[in-house]
């Protein structure tokens, strides 16, 4: 059954400062969406405030979950509701390992309902597989020590077991180098489905190229300006934010110009 | 001589209320294992009815004035007596286990004598039923001697522990001391290490748990002297609604134990805004040519860590409790491999409570 995820008119502001300014954007389970931008123009902020992180405040406008509005929900029940966020920066737990961690966020979905050893088992073998981990990975204390590029493999092992209806990636491919980038690219095209959308948000359009998007979205100074299809990143590759913005003629100041 | 509560630093001990211990004696049962190997090569591993005058004028005179020290001596009915004889090299654990058995104060004594260029690893574990209970022991290793000791305390919601515990080292004599408070109820207690010998070292850890309106304070000295003495401490304590934690981590090193090298460390957890932590390092140096370091800390749970938890759908509850466990796993991976790790682990799980991610 097809799942919406629906933001309406969203206005958020972190330390009293706004950063979203209006953003609308509907994405259902078998779609795969792209949002592209400059720095500093609210990607981060909108996938962590669709994730329910305390540090961002909703000051107008609605998430919905096929209708529910998720505003008084927390980021846990969120979680369980079927988001996920794989993150920027990822952060590190020693002292549980990933395999427990994994099995500990699985049985909070159905606690009443455990998942077998041997299923779970053979499901992260599975997902390790696919993304050329190694079993070690898994006896590793959470993210402690791991490099950049291990952690981001890390969160694509979560995504490939914890089966959310909607990943939010956030930068998954910054930091990465081009072998790292189609291992997690092959990660998150395992889970295509029509039970399964992503929302991935990149400065680049080399992601693009082995995640294929139905639609890509430009944000810019708090708002999406530009929604399109795949070609629409190739052709930001080629002009760049600040001639799509004077061709829109938007009154925006890029924060790297 | 006027007698009083245990004087610590920062810490009003009165407040324990320790006053228990003044309580009929409780009955006490005690489990012995693993003495094989120790009697066949001509040690002892017993209970006894009673000590040495030496032994106990020595510990009574490491704080003339403490009430519950004399209380506990005046008391005394049993011990439990290892002695390791030289050049003996143990490969199991010798394990005690006690517990009071009838109402009333507990009053536990154990001796620990491990001879020259000996091995050994003692493990006790102290369990629930308590009243109010006295943990009084000394340990002496010998030069060269490697000596791993080990204590698990588990009391009853209400219990009332005090601990009073030396350890004398000879020369290169070594001593791992790992403490577990992850019990119920109050603990007040010292842990006292003296390095006598040149080279002897010790490293010292303790972990600790505390909830509801518990109060727990530990301090734990090493002192420094002989020249080349090493030492470390390292005391980690979470807590939980309204329960005070107090540790105190305190080196000293004589004029005279050039080489000497004391380092510390004390770090408190504290997962409610009406918990009450303190970590007080103290070093005392009365020599120039030592190296010596502390680190204290008092802090909350990291928010960006639990965000990332619960975005994983984990509740705050279990989130929390993976945290604390990542902030006692320092202390916890000094723990000896085997059972202990194991029944720590456990407990701390059932006392920390949500889904255990160990054991899910």
């Amino acid at each position: 059954m097809m799942t919406k995820l629906e933001i309406k008119n969203l206005k958020v502001e972190a330390d009293n400062h706004p950063i979203l300014h209006g953003v609308n954007l509907t994405v259902n389970t078998g779609e795969m969406h792209a949002i592209m931008g400059p720095n500093g123009t609210g990607k981060s902020t909108l996938a962590e405030t669709i994730m329910g992180n305390p540090h961002y405040h909703i000051t107008d406008g609605q998430i919905l979950l096929d209708g529910v509005d998720l505003a008084t929900k927390k980021v846990d029940e969120r979680a369980r509701a079927g988001l996920f966020l794989a993150m920027q920066y990822p952060a590190e737990i020693p002292g549980i390992t990933t395999a427990n961690f994994l099995r500990a966020a699985i049985n909070a979905r159905h606690p009443e309902q455990p998942i077998a050893i041997p299923k779970f088992m053979s499901e992260l073998n599975n997902a390790l597989d696919l993304l050329d981990m190694s079993q070690k990975t898994a006896n590793r204390y959470l993210n402690a020590g791991f490099s950049g590029g291990e952690k981001k493999r890390n969160e694509i092992l979560q995504l490939l077991m914890l089966k959310p209806k909607f990943a939010l990636l956030d930068e998954i491919d910054s930091g990465l180098d081009i072998d790292a980038l189609k291992v997690v690219a092959k990660g998150v095209n395992a889970m295509r489905g029509p039970e399964f959308a992503t929302v991935m948000i990149t400065h680049y359009q080399r992601l693009l190229d082995y995640i294929v998007p139905d639609v890509v979205h430009v944000m810019m100074g708090g708002r999406i300006v530009k929604t399109g299809g795949p070609d629409l990143a190739k052709h930001l590759e080629k002009t760049g934010y600040a001639c799509l913005r004077d061709e829109l003629g938007l009154d925006i100041e890029l924060v790297d110009e | 001589m006027k007698m009083h509560t245990p004087r610590y630093a920062q810490m009003k001990t009165a407040k324990w209320g320790l006053h228990a211990l003044r309580t009929p004696l409780a009955d006490l049962a005690i489990q012995l294992a693993n003495q094989d190997e120790l009697l066949q090569n001509g040690g002892t591993f017993a209970v006894a009815d009673h000590i040495s005058s030496d032994v106990e004028t020595a510990h009574r005179q490491t704080d003339p004035e403490n009430a519950y020290l004399a209380a506990h001596f005046e008391q005394l009915t049993q011990t439990v007596q290892i002695e390791v004889p030289d050049q003996v090299q143990l490969t199991k654990p010798l394990l005690v286990d006690w517990q009071p058995t009838t109402p009333g104060n507990g009053n536990f004594h154990f001796s620990i004598r491990l001879g020259k260029n000996s091995r050994a690893t003692v493990i006790i574990t102290q369990k629930a039923g308590a009243i109010g209970l006295n943990s009084i022991g000394e340990i002496a290793v010998g030069a060269d001697a490697q000596l791993e000791v080990a204590e698990l305390n588990l009391f009853d919601h209400g219990s009332r522990a005090y601990f009073h515990q030396n350890a004398n080292l000879d020369r290169n004599a070594a001593l791992n001391w790992s403490i577990a408070q992850i019990g119920t109820g109050n603990v007040l207690g010292e842990f006292n290490t003296e390095l006598n010998g040149t080279g002897a070292s010790a490293n010292i850890q303790a972990v600790s748990l505390a909830k509801k309106d518990e109060h727990i304070g530990l301090q734990t000295t090493v002192g420094h002297h002989a020249p080349h003495t090493t030492s470390r401490i390292l005391q980690h304590g979470a807590l939980f609604a309204q329960a005070e934690t107090n540790l105190n981590a305190i080196g000293k090193i004589d004029h005279g134990a050039h080489g000497a090298d004391a380092q510390q460390e004390s770090r408190l957890l504290l997962l409610d805004p009406s918990a009450q932590g303190n970590a007080n390092p103290i070093l005392l140096i009365d020599e120039n040519d030592v190296q010596a370091g502390h680190a204290a800390s008092v802090g909350q749970v990291d928010l960006q860590q639990l965000y990332y938890l619960m975005s994983r759908g984990l509740t705050k509850e279990t989130a929390e409790n993976i945290l604390v466990r990542s902030f006692l796993a320092p202390v916890l991976s000094s723990l000896p491999a085997g059972p202990i790790a194991d029944q720590v682990d456990h407990l701390l799980g059932q006392r920390l409570g949500g889904i255990d991610p160990n054991e899910a």
